[in-house]
């Protein structure tokens, strides 16, 4: 019988000892950063705990995600020393070197295992708004409720039955 | 597992899953015993839901068909015929079968379908008629929870839809500013998803998140959920499922009578028999034939119904053609929002257009990930770039699905020097375009290049088809006599008392529409007969 | 802080209270429900599963209602329940809560509990004067019906003094509409005015605890439009009766219609209110736990978050939270215990902080 699924897991996840919240404190900084760098999430702290288990979810289906997040936190840290914090966001977001694969430096993973990463996350969670949609590909729009707004933009000419 | 059942049905998608409703409904005691061959996936999962969200990979896609074999690349099944006809990507091969990642369109098929050869000389009739399944269309309406409107659907109905459509898109209106303006009636698409009314169900309502290949809420109908839910509460004693399970054969005790079936049992690794008093195959267009071609006994030396070599004939599939078409200035900064279309027409089903092989259209415009915010902040590009871009132009996706007709030449059949990851013989798919084919689709394309036109969109003049095996059918067609095919008008296999096919397998013609619906309303059909001739 | 503001601070406090009754009972329902080996007391378990998703439907409302004023659940390891539970407020015992709420397996004991814990008020006074003969002696406590009557009637006082709309000061758009709860049993209402929350107190009532001797049904088929189902306590009382109400049987008397079939043994032997303690020598089950927790705990912040402002979390908590707890709750009920092999193990729903939060 098929009832119930197990939680989709890797073999390693649970004997994995958990990342430390300074971690997730940096790996939210750089979430923050995106919408401050694109205009279109001015204040990311309702995301907190959604980028989290997203976190939490790389890293149950690919342990290795937990190298990629304690690695990228130490690595952003040492580019915002060496450029200051604006400086380094605009290089990690905007430099096409690191966006070309295969992956082959430090400063590429961070790009694009967790920075690309969390960009498709932000627009999923609004971050698409600014640009123009009430509603985007992964984010949960909500239900049509007939009498209600819907939860995408309609055309003006709709089929009204008899 | 029991040793002897009521009734084996082979294969877990829709068709199991809505007789096995239907037959449980009419008898909650019965005794069923489904067989699968594949393994089941994890469904509304959040990781693999984000996995999917921000690398494109799906957790089912082990379980499709490889690529045919190439010079430089090993590869699954073989092409016979003159035309490739690709399988990869067009069936999933686990428990809910195809139904894990269809799109979920829910069309009937038109009275004159049913007609086919009486009004064009093409193919056969169908041996029943619209009215002999308008009622179990309903019922698969309901199974299923369809939203739809009648309107431009011009499919006679007694009852309404379930819930009410979902409301075009502002990406529609475009194309719908253009059908009106060429009197093209138009139509909401028919949908295996609904919002949130009074209506009760046990499946959650569409929350418009735009990712239908992996809903993380289950709101699209998806087999595995349905029968998951089924078993949740042993609310049928007798009711069971059995995955990892290979049918290798049906095996009679005599030219007219099954016994039971012979299968794999891939965890025990080793052959099972169990005994039933009905076999019910419902494997999908490709495998179903397969299996009564294997069954070869000293009753059937060609395979069960095969005496007249029509089992795995007259394959069918249905034509899929993308015409795309830019808009200049898009100040409404329109965008890919939903993953399903909203907007069709089936002003070209029709009969006038049923010679030549109706067809419908869609807007549908491409929900791929990832998206094209995605790709732009990933690259690097500015905000203002980004909104730029978007208000530019905007690309116009019409899709065509077309008819085409049966030929005997069509068929698949098993490749017994292979086996697949699923431990299913490989498929020889030998396929060959019926004359014409080309040119249906021009004049396809004329029709749809008016309407680029009066929307102001220049169309590309380079449409692609793809002729992949997503719906295929037929190759153990409904007949009014075994000379002409494989199965009667209660699906069961001619000159067998008790061997049935439910499945697009058994479709007499396909029309221009998606077959899942009437396959669904087939299979509730035959749960009632079956419910019937038990009591008698 | 205004006048209002000081006089909604018992209204806070009260609906605080009533989030947390509902809360509380859920790990109790479904440590019972996990423990009913797969495909045995199968109407049992579908009845368990009917009120579990009726009592989320109750928080919800208790949630809004709260929100509607411009208060604020609080959900966070003080106040969520720890087992065994015993609810109190304001340091008074509940009158017909006054008993320890288990975290224990599928069995008598706890359908009685589940009585109880459902018990409408005046089914219990009826009861407690057969016992002993006389009207029971008022007891320091409160009940539920009283409880949430006392609620209806302050926000009613308030209305009379200030306008609806001071009263019903809270944002519309934080609620918990339908769009986040579809599990079933009915709909949120999202609560902008006295009538509504009449109505919401009304479903909570109905539905649960406060259903009266006059009738099993839970009247919520006259708000919803569905088939009219029987109250808690009533689908409780089938199982413990092993027999299924008929419309016209008496609340006062066991139901006649049709058996229903129970089997007390067909349950996995799950240890009553197990802590992480008791797997510490089996890491197998200790991890599962932990994941559980884990995930429990992030669920309920993600409610807390969902009724503070920000409905959209509750998906999360949803598709992340809810629809992996029975994944892991079904591999834990199966093992036996290493150490203590007698029981099997079981969610211990206790609060683990979240990683990111340690």
């Amino acid at each position: 019988m098929v009832m119930y699924e197990k939680q989709a897991l890797h073999p390693l996840s649970d004997t994995l000892v958990s990342l430390d919240p300074e971690v997730y404190g940096s790996m939210f900084n750089l979430f923050e950063q995106i919408g401050i760098f694109w205009g279109n999430m001015t204040d990311a702290t309702p995301c907190k705990s959604l980028l989290y288990t997203f976190m939490d979810g790389r890293m149950r289906l690919y342990p290795i995600y937990r190298v990629y997040y304690i690695q990228s936190g130490k690595i952003l840290d040492a580019l915002i020393k060496e450029m200051g914090n604006e400086k380094a966001y605009r290089f990690l977001f905007t430099d096409k070197k690191i966006n070309q694969k295969p992956i082959e430096t430090p400063l590429a993973l961070v790009r694009q295992k967790v920075s690309n990463e969390f960009i498709s996350l932000q627009l999923s969670l609004g971050g698409f708004k600014k640009f123009g949609a009430d509603n985007y590909l992964g984010y949960i729009g909500g239900a049509y409720i007939p009498g209600e707004k819907p939860p995408y933009r309609i055309a003006k000419e709709q089929i009204h039955e008899k | 597992m029991k040793n002897k059942y009521d009734i084996v049905i082979i294969g877990s998608g829709i068709a199991a899953a809505a007789l096995s409703q239907r037959l449980l409904k009419n008898n909650p005691k019965a005794s069923i015993l489904i067989l699968e061959a594949g393994q089941s996936v994890k469904m509304q999962d959040s990781a693999i839901w984000q996995d999917l969200l921000v690398s494109g990979k799906l957790p089912y896609t082990k379980y499709q068909d490889l690529p045919y074999p190439t010079r430089n690349t090993p590869g699954q099944n073989r092409s016979a015929g003159r035309d490739v006809l690709p399988v990869d990507g067009s069936r999933v091969m686990t428990f809910g079968g195809t139904t894990i990642h269809w799109a979920g369109w829910s069309f009937r098929l038109k009275p004159e379908d049913f007609k086919l050869y009486t009004n064009t000389g093409h193919g056969i009739d169908w041996p029943i008629d619209y009215d002999d399944l308008e009622h179990y269309y309903g019922e698969a309406e309901e199974y299923i929870g369809v939203s739809g409107s009648p309107v431009g659907q011009n499919t006679p109905r007694k009852k309404g839809y379930p819930f009410p459509p979902f409301p075009f898109t502002l990406e529609d209106e475009p194309v719908i500013q253009a059908f009106r303006k060429l009197k093209i009636e138009y139509s909401n698409v028919p949908m295996a998803r609904h919002g949130s009314t009074q209506t009760d169900s046990p499946h959650a309502p569409c929350k418009t998140t735009g990712t239908c290949d992996y809903c993380p809420f289950g709101a699209r109908y998806s087999a595995n959920n349905f029968l998951n839910e089924m078993m949740e509460w042993n609310r049928y004693p007798n009711f069971e499922v059995r995955l990892n399970s290979v049918v290798q054969e049906i095996m009679m005790k005599s030219k007219t009578e099954a016994k039971g079936v012979k299968f794999f049992d891939k965890v025990e690794n080793k052959m099972r028999e169990v005994s039933a008093k009905h076999i019910v195959v419902a494997g999908g267009t490709i495998e179903s034939p397969k299996l009564l071609q294997r069954s070869k006994s000293k009753f059937a030396p060609n395979g069960i119904g095969n005496d007249n070599d029509l089992v795995g004939r007259y394959l069918l599939i249905q034509p899929w053609t993308t015409f795309t078409g830019v808009v200049k200035a898009n100040p409404k900064k329109m965008q890919t929002v939903m993953a399903f279309p909203t907007l069709c027409t089936r002003h070209f089903d029709s009969k006038k257009e049923q010679d030549k092989g109706k067809f419908i259209l869609a807007n549908w415009p491409p929900a791929t990930l990832p998206t094209t915010l995605s790709t732009m902040m990933q690259n690097g590009d500015s905000s203002r770039d980004i909104k730029k871009a978007i208000s530019e132009n905007y690309t116009v996706t019409i899709n065509g699905q077309s008819e085409i007709f049966s030929e005997h030449r069509n068929r698949v059949y098993n490749l017994e020097s292979k086996v697949n990851q699923i431990g299913l013989y490989e498929t020889v798919v030998d396929f060959t375009k019926p004359a014409g084919f080309d040119h249906r689709l021009e004049e396809i394309k004329e029709h749809v290049q008016k309407v680029f036109l009066e929307m102001g969109a220049k169309m590309d003049p380079h449409f692609s088809t793809s002729i992949r095996a997503d719906h295929a059918s037929c190759t153990c067609r409904m007949a009014k006599s075994p000379k002409e095919g494989v199965v009667d008008k209660d699906l069961k296999v001619f000159g067998t008392e008790n061997v049935y096919v439910c499945s697009n397998a058994a479709f007499s013609s396909m029309g221009a529409v998606n077959p899942t619906l009437t396959l669904a309303a087939l299979s509730i059909r035959l749960g009632d007969h079956l419910s019937k001739s038990q009591k008698g | 802080m205004s006048k209002l503001e000081i006089q909604k601070k018992p209204l806070y406090e009260q609906l605080q209270a009533a989030f947390l009754l509902e809360l509380s009972t859920l790990p109790a329902y479904l440590s019972a429900l996990f423990s009913i080996k797969p495909g045995k007391n199968g109407e049992a378990a579908e009845i368990i599963h009917s009120v579990i998703m009726e009592e989320m439907l109750h928080m919800t409302m208790a949630g809004n209602l709260m929100s509607s004023i411009g208060g604020q659940i609080e959900l966070s390891q003080k106040t969520v329940p720890a087992y065994p539970f015993n609810l109190e407020f304001k340091g008074k015992k509940f009158k017909d809560r006054d008993f320890e709420v288990n975290l224990e397996v599928f069995g008598k004991d706890a359908i009685e509990t589940f009585m109880k814990i459902e018990m409408p008020s005046d089914i219990a006074e009826i009861q407690a004067k057969k016992y002993t003969g006389k009207t029971q002696t008022v007891v320091p406590g409160i009940s539920i019906g009283e409880f949430y009557a006392a609620v209806e009637k302050n926000l009613a006082d308030l209305c009379a003094q200030y306008s609806e709309k001071k009263v019903f000061s809270g944002k519309k758009n934080i609620q918990v509409s339908e769009n986040y709860y579809w599990a079933g049993g009915g709909k949120p209402i999202v609560i902008t005015n006295l009538k509504k929350a009449k109505q919401a107190v009304e479903v909570v009532v109905a539905q649960g605890e406060g259903a009266t001797s006059k009738t099993i049904f839970d009247e919520d088929h006259k708000i919803f439009g569905q088939r009219p189902d029987v109250a808690h306590y009533f689908k409780f009382a089938e199982i413990f009766y092993a027999r299924k109400y008929k419309p016209q049987d008496h609340p006062l008397k066991p139901p006649t219609g049709k058996k229903i079939e129970i089997d007390y043994r067909e349950v996995y032997p799950i240890k009553k209110n197990a802590t992480s303690e008791d797997y510490k020598d089996h890491p197998e089950l200790f991890a599962l736990n932990t994941r559980f927790n884990k995930a429990y705990t992030l669920m309920l912040i993600q409610i807390q978050e969902g009724f503070t402002g920000h409905p959209e979390n509750l998906y999360t908590a949803i598709i992340n939270g809810m629809h992996s707890l029975s994944g892991i709750a079904r591999e834990m009920v199966i093992m036996p215990i290493k150490g203590n092999s007698k029981f099997h193990g079981t969610p211990t729903f206790e609060w683990v902080d979240p990683d990111y939060l340690k």
